[in-house]
């Protein structure tokens, strides 16, 4: 009984330590900071992306507060990954925060790019005004997460919905969809109603755009492209095979050059008034509702991503920041990513453009008022939910996710161009999977 | 008169050809000052020509995106390279163009074959190699990392234009008693005068250029202009206005610099000249 | 010796790269993988890219070979045409030097990234003017035409350096032989065809190389216009090479091998046209 009671005591001195460090204020935090890594400098390697860009309008601030010295290193996304596989196989430490796909954390963990986080969120020296915890559960363990263990902190979320023109739905006396066969009606309904409309727009060029345009839907008709617990492909099972004879259907009701579309295109089109619809991340809804970039930005309404056939899914994907393993100040890079991915910074973030990732921002009032896609992103993510509770995550967690994709993607723009059937795509694509999962 | 009218005939079809040559070949580039001028919103509406135009986009990459420290490291790589490619390539294109040795053209064709190396290929042994020695995102290793293909470059150029120059102009100087360094210097190359313009444009211009080498063995302080072109491909979309201005003011210096010594093409020494 | 300092730089400067290659190429080192935990695995990645088990790897050949040959040759005769007709005195030349050099200067990832931008089917200039003036709207980066489209911007970008190179040739002609005919009486096409065709043929060749070269290892416009698509209709060698060792896959031994493969393609290529050019150039 006695020793419980030293046990017990002993935990209550630590929670009071620890409370007492963690209750301190972003100015008392910042001066220990700057007392005990003031004058180092970090390198950041982000992708270019709105995130980044309120992370930078928030970065002179952090310098001033903390004394650690920022460059950023900004570039296209796949350039970004290359360069920082090359900077750490190549041993050449010029970085130490790292902005990661949530894609690249299933390879980045065993290959051992970025360090394990666990110890830094838990360390006495995290803040409490950082609140891991609020961040929504989905993106902490969908895209930070890697067998269990945090590598990033997720600090841009996306899931998908659909868009829709409501001037052209009222004008025909049309709803919005609720299922994908009504999603595909509709979309076969409006494409030629007008001079130049099209039904829908979606991302499908050849290789990764297209496999992640098919894994919107891939998940409502069976379990994708790999089974998540044997990693067995799973291309030419029935609900697989079936998701891309779907999307092929959807794709034909998409501009004519959709093969080629990237997740730029599809917006762009949707925006420059020609498709009636759009299917794609919620991420992007920014530029579609803002007047100086788009031609509609008063005319669409959103819904969430319609069920299929076996119910709902929903895509749960995003960017981290990590701290590089070749890092020489992780401390200060820890500093940083505490500071700029915390809940107390998460509204300034929302505000100078940033993509939320926290359940605090969804709810804030003023920040819905800003932005009136909100709620149904937020009944997006529960439809998402769906998915985590069959047990599967949207971006499947093996290191050899790139190629997997990268492979689908190839023979499914194959079947969308007509070259050959989507059965045979499947068939392809298979025989290639099992050669890479083999490896 | 029928010979006279069939001149102008034909003065008028060439400048018509010249004309039509001219405006395809400067459409896009105009396509991308307008894009550059554009309000964001009307990227995505050809039909609209008028609009009051807005520099917002020029602004921009100069004071957010700093293009001036990118154009910088930019001028300093291909001064460098430019010159010591030229420098070493015509020297190395007279000794081929007027010593034939044993297995000269075996080597003359392995110089060129370097120039074939796919640059995604080389790019991570160049990485490699930079890091060792150390010179990993500096001016030094672009410099040295484009002479790989100005170098063959300019031999090839310039020992094509070398040979084309008779050999008894320079066999007269030599019995006039001129060493070959002299005959190199004052007699072949103002003769290749209008060669050596052509292969220093394009030697710019394959440098100012170059993407693959520039991104991946540069971090921050050596990155040139191209590169830039990856701050406009977001993941949310393509910056347009911002990714044309700076395309505008990369080609720029170029067509300036082009321009500028174009003249040499065409006042380039004749060999009458010389003879008389 | 005069060409020993360039060659020394040269054999510095190329001889680490090319051995990493070849032997880079018989392991299974991929992207991001430490150094030290890669294997030899002798020529396990050529026989997979011949015996047909990466099933891009022929249709590229294939594709890159119709490029080359297709580009090479348009661009030659274009930029011969567009060389003679310089080559002639006449008002606003520098203007039109200026117009001509525009091309190229452009940086070649946003040559690419505005050719998409001009190329889309719904907001695209060119078939604003296409279905203003003929009323049709053009698929042009559809599969049919992704190939032509490709091609049609490596022309724009590249006759004018066909087309100047010529022009320098034509320039640093020497004046007498020109004199001495029209002494003979010959006409202009005489004068054309004897005297400034085998006078410039060597430049000429050297043209036709260093465009077959270049169009063999294009890598950019593409590669922003198309990424090799839709489906395979674009995936140029090159391309592939980047695909395999670079982007999401990260195979840099099988890409390395591909490159080398692509390398002995270009050289015997390039052996046969340079052996053309110089037997044919020492007969002048």
């Amino acid at each position: 009984m006695r020793r419980y009671g030293t046990i017990l005591m002993a935990l209550l001195l630590v929670l009071a330590v620890s409370c007492y460090v963690s209750a301190q204020s972003i100015e008392e935090w910042a001066s220990r900071i700057k007392a005990e890594l003031g004058g180092s400098e970090i390198t950041c390697a982000f992708a270019t992306h709105p995130s980044t860009e309120a992370f930078q309008a928030m970065t002179a601030e952090f310098e001033q507060l903390t004394g650690i010295k920022v460059n950023w290193d900004v570039m296209e996304e796949t350039y970004l990954k290359n360069k920082q596989l090359m900077d750490f196989a190549g041993g050449s430490q010029l970085y130490d925060v790292l902005m990661v796909d949530g894609f690249w954390i299933s390879e980045y963990a065993p290959k051992q790019v970025i360090v394990p986080l666990s110890k830094y969120i838990n360390s006495d020296a995290t803040p409490d005004w950082f609140d891991y915890e609020d961040i929504m559960p989905a993106y902490r363990n969908g895209i930070g997460a890697y067998e269990g263990e945090i590598y990033g902190i997720p600090t841009a979320g996306e899931t998908r919905f659909v868009g829709y023109r409501k001037d052209l739905f009222e004008k025909y006396g049309k709803t919005p969809p609720e299922t994908l066969d009504e999603l595909l009606e509709l979309a076969q309904f409006f494409t030629g109603r007008e001079p130049n409309l099209y039904g829908i727009a979606m991302r499908a060029q050849r290789g990764i755009h297209f496999a992640s345009g098919w894994l919107t839907i891939t998940y409502n008709f069976g379990d994708g492209f790999l089974d998540q617990k044997t990693w067995e492909p799973l291309i030419t099972s029935s609900g697989t095979v079936e998701s891309l004879k779907y999307f092929i259907e959807l794709m034909k009701c998409a501009p004519p050059d959709v093969a080629t579309y990237t997740h730029e295109e599809a917006v762009s089109a949707f925006m420059a008034g020609r498709t009636a619809m759009w299917f794609d991340a919620t991420a992007l809804v920014s530029w579609i509702l803002d007047p100086t970039k788009s031609q509609v930005y008063d005319k669409v309404g959103f819904v969430p991503p319609p069920s299929g056939p076996i119910g709902d899914a929903g895509v749960f994907a995003g960017w981290n920041m990590a701290i590089a393993s070749g890092s020489k100040n992780k401390d200060a890079a820890w500093a940083f990513i505490t500071y700029m991915t915390s809940r107390a910074k998460a509204k300034e973030y929302v505000l100078h453009g940033g993509v939320p990732t926290r359940t605090s921002v969804y709810q804030d009032p003023e920040l819905v008022a800003r932005d009136p896609s909100y709620p149904v992103q937020l009944a997006s993510f529960e439809r998402a939910n769906a998915l985590v509770e069959r047990g599967l995550a949207w971006i499947p967690p093996t290191p050899e996710l790139g190629k997997v994709l990268d492979r689908v993607g190839y023979w499914g723009n194959m079947a969308l161009i007509g070259e050959i059937t989507p059965e045979e795509a499947c068939r392809r694509a298979q025989i290639e999977l099992e050669d890479i999962i083999g490896q | 008169m029928n010979s006279r009218s069939w001149t102008k005939v034909k003065r008028f079809l060439s400048a018509l050809a010249l004309v039509a040559v001219s405006v395809i070949a400067v459409f896009p580039f105009v396509y991308m000052v307008i894009v550059s001028l554009k309000p964001r919103v009307l990227t995505y509406d050809p039909s609209v020509w008028v609009f009051s135009p807005t520099f917002e986009n020029y602004i921009a990459i100069f004071r957010q995106r700093n293009l001036l420290h990118f154009a910088r490291n930019s001028f300093i790589v291909v001064l460098g390279t430019t010159l010591l490619s030229l420098a070493l390539g015509s020297l190395a294109a007279y000794g081929f163009a007027r010593f034939s040795f044993k297995k000269s053209e075996s080597l003359a064709f392995w110089i060129l074959s370097l120039r074939m190396l796919p640059p995604m290929a080389t790019v991570i042994p160049f990485f490699i190699v930079a890091r060792l020695l150390g010179i990993l995102d500096t001016h030094i290793v672009l410099i040295l990392a484009y002479m790989t293909f100005n170098i063959p470059f300019s031999i090839w150029m310039m020992r094509g234009f070398f040979e084309e120059i008779p050999r008894e102009i320079e066999e007269a100087a030599l019995v006039d008693g001129c060493s070959h360094w002299q005959v190199f210097l004052r007699i072949l190359l103002p003769l290749s005068a209008p060669g050596l313009t052509a292969t220093a444009i394009f030697c710019v211009i394959q440098s100012w250029n170059e993407f693959a080498f520039a991104l991946f063995l540069t971090g921050v302080n050596a990155r040139t202009l191209p590169t830039t072109v990856t701050f406009f491909l977001s993941v949310t979309g393509v910056i347009w206005g911002e990714m044309a201005a700076v395309g505008v003011v990369t080609a720029l210096p170029v067509i300036i610099f082009a321009m500028l010594v174009q003249k040499h093409m065409i006042r380039g020494l004749t060999f009458g000249a010389v003879k008389q | 010796m005069y060409i020993l300092p360039a060659v020394t730089i040269l054999v510095l400067l190329t001889l680490v790269p090319s051995v990493f290659l070849y032997y880079v190429s018989i392991t299974d080192y991929e992207l991001g993988q430490l150094w030290s935990t890669h294997k030899l695995i002798g020529f396990r990645n050529y026989h997979r890219l011949l015996s047909g088990r990466d099933f891009e790897f022929w249709p590229s050949v294939r594709i890159s070979i119709t490029f080359m040959l297709l580009a090479t040759s348009i661009e030659t005769v274009l930029g011969f045409a567009i060389a003679l007709l310089l080559n002639q005195e006449f008002r606003f030349k520098s203007l039109v030097f200026g117009c001509l050099l525009m091309p190229i200067t452009i940086t070649p990832s946003i040559v690419g990234q505005m050719w998409k931008l001009m190329y889309n089917a719904e907001y695209g200039v060119l078939n604003y003017f296409t279905e203003r003036l003929l009323g049709v709207k053009v698929a042009w980066l559809g599969p049919e035409l992704a190939f032509l489209s490709t091609l049609m911007v490596d022309v724009w970008q590249w006759t004018p350096f066909v087309a100047l190179i010529i022009y320098a040739g034509l320039r640093s002609i020497p004046s007498e032989p020109f004199e001495a005919a029209l002494v003979d009486g010959a006409n202009t096409v005489q004068s054309f065809w004897y005297i400034t065709l085998p006078l410039i043929r060597p430049l000429l060749m050297l043209a036709v190389i260093f465009r077959s070269m270049d169009s063999l290892k294009l890598f950019d416009v593409p590669f922003v216009l198309t990424q090799g698509g839709p489906g395979s209709a674009t995936e140029l060698l090159s391309l592939h090479v980047y695909r395999l060792g670079f982007a999401q896959t990260g195979w840099v031994a099988r890409a390395a091998a591909t490159a080398v493969l692509l390398l002995v393609m270009i050289i015997s290529l390039s052996r046969l046209l340079v052996r053309h050019i110089r037997e044919g150039g020492s007969t002048v």
